[in-house]
């Protein structure tokens, strides 16, 4: 799996997931069929499974916040249940690619596609600085609780908000300076 | 011959604040490194993002900055930053791309050279900073040391002919440090440092500029300037250690 070329794992994906939204729910087999060729599928890339449930289970509230209002409706349990079932296989689609596919080498195939590049350099820039970012927070983080001798007071909350704004002002400043050195290297 | 950079009487102000730089000359002629000293605030920076172009967003008026004869101007821009490769301070945020093959090749690819070329290009470079093999690492994996080197040869890989260095050395360890000393030794091309690590400036530096306040307050050779307690503690800075036995006089 790791080693199958990009652009036929992101092809491959896309349409799987075009496939899982638009196939019609009485077609149960369908859908078994895809969650068992995704079980095999992560069974020989070798991704943790145990990883997978649990990146999945992390994105399962949004689903869930978005199915739990067509229950208020009549009959509404087949909506819900096909928005559920629909959307955890296409996102175990989209965790199983991005797992197994480095996202440097996605990027390559975008821009093989003629995709726009300043969408692409935004995703690039997007990518790098995800993690600077967290960084930042974390980094923030500790010196704020190495200074705060209290627990669960109202305000932590404040001091939370400050810190966000804070990583805000740092992230400008940050873009700022990235600019520069892209300038600096003929960026126009 | 035309000096490597030559700034005239560079006046600067953000948004029309109080001066951050004001009435600056210097010439660099080529081949010299030179030393850009000063305390926190001085106006440093400031100063080398003048360098390339990157300030004043708005070049109107006369140029104040040449290199190698050619004013910092909008027209032209592309060929001056090419000339002038710039590490900057926090190599986080130099480094941009998701690889290292990536941000390597950024300053080639910028400039026009030919896909074909850009391989043996990014090799070379990152064999020159000594990263052989690191193509594909991303760079939030490395340490701070190899960062800095990435973006040294990311800036080595546009082939410029004056380095502008910002506080080179801030993050580094001792190896680390030792490393890019040599390393810059090797590199033969005109170099501008600002530094507060006067020890490497000492060894590198042939001549130092004394920057506060945003005029240059002394000038001359580096072990001369350094040397000069009375000078250095009046501006922030002290007497290396690596200096502390030798004396001021003349070297003849």
């Amino acid at each position: 799996m790791h080693r199958l070329s990009a652009g036929a794992k992101m092809s491959g994906a896309l349409l799987l997931i075009g496939a899982i939204i638009t196939v019609p729910l009485r077609f149960g087999w369908f859908f078994l069929l895809a969650f068992g060729g995704l079980i095999t599928a992560a069974r020989v890339s070798r991704v943790p499974a145990r990883f997978l449930v649990r990146r999945l289970l992390f994105l399962e509230p949004f689903v869930a916040g978005v199915a739990v209002l067509s229950l208020l409706r009549e009959g509404g349990w087949i909506v819900f249940a096909g928005i559920v079932v629909r959307s955890t296989l296409s996102l175990a689609t989209i965790l199983l690619l991005t797992n197994t596919t480095s996202f440097s080498t996605m990027l390559e195939v975008l821009r093989k596609l003629r995709i726009s590049p300043t969408f692409i350099t935004i995703l690039a820039l997007m990518y790098r600085y995800l993690f600077v970012l967290v960084d930042e927070m974390e980094r923030m983080q500790r010196a704020r609780m190495s200074r705060s001798f209290t627990k669960g007071d109202r305000r932590l909350w404040r001091l939370l908000s400050t810190t966000i704004g804070e990583l805000f002002v740092r992230s400008s400043e940050r873009a700022e300076r990235i600019y520069a050195a892209m300038c600096a290297r003929g960026w126009q | 011959m035309t000096p490597a950079v030559k700034v005239e009487n560079l006046n600067f102000s953000f948004n029309a604040g109080s001066p951050v730089l004001s009435a600056v000359t210097f010439e660099v002629p080529e081949g010299e490194c030179l030393g850009l000293i000063g305390p926190n605030g001085a106006g440093k920076s400031t100063l080398l993002l003048h360098l390339n172009g990157i300030l004043p967003e708005k070049k109107s008026g006369r140029p104040s900055v040449f290199i190698f004869g050619e004013p910092v101007a909008d027209e032209g821009i592309e060929n001056i930053r090419r000339a002038v490769g710039f590490l900057f301070q926090n190599p986080d945020d130099q480094l941009f791309c998701p690889t290292v093959y990536e941000d390597v090749a950024f300053g080639p690819k910028q400039f026009g050279m030919p896909d074909s070329h850009i391989g043996e290009i990014v090799t070379d470079a990152l064999a020159k900073v000594g990263l052989r093999g690191f193509e594909r690492r991303s760079p939030h994996h490395l340490s701070l040391g190899e960062k800095q080197r990435v973006c040294l040869a990311g800036i080595l890989a546009s082939q410029p002919k004056i380095l502008v260095l910002d506080e080179p050395t801030s993050d580094l360890d001792p190896r680390g440090k030792r490393e890019l000393i040599h390393l810059l030794q090797s590199i033969p091309t005109t170099k501008i440092i600002a530094s507060h690590d006067l020890e490497l400036i000492v060894h590198l530096c042939s001549r130092t500029l004394v920057l506060d306040n945003g005029s240059i307050v002394a000038q001359g050779g580096t072990r001369e300037i350094l040397s000069d307690e009375q000078l250095m503690l009046a501006h922030g800075l002290e007497k290396p250690h690596i200096l502390q036995h030798i004396h001021p006089h003349p070297r003849t």
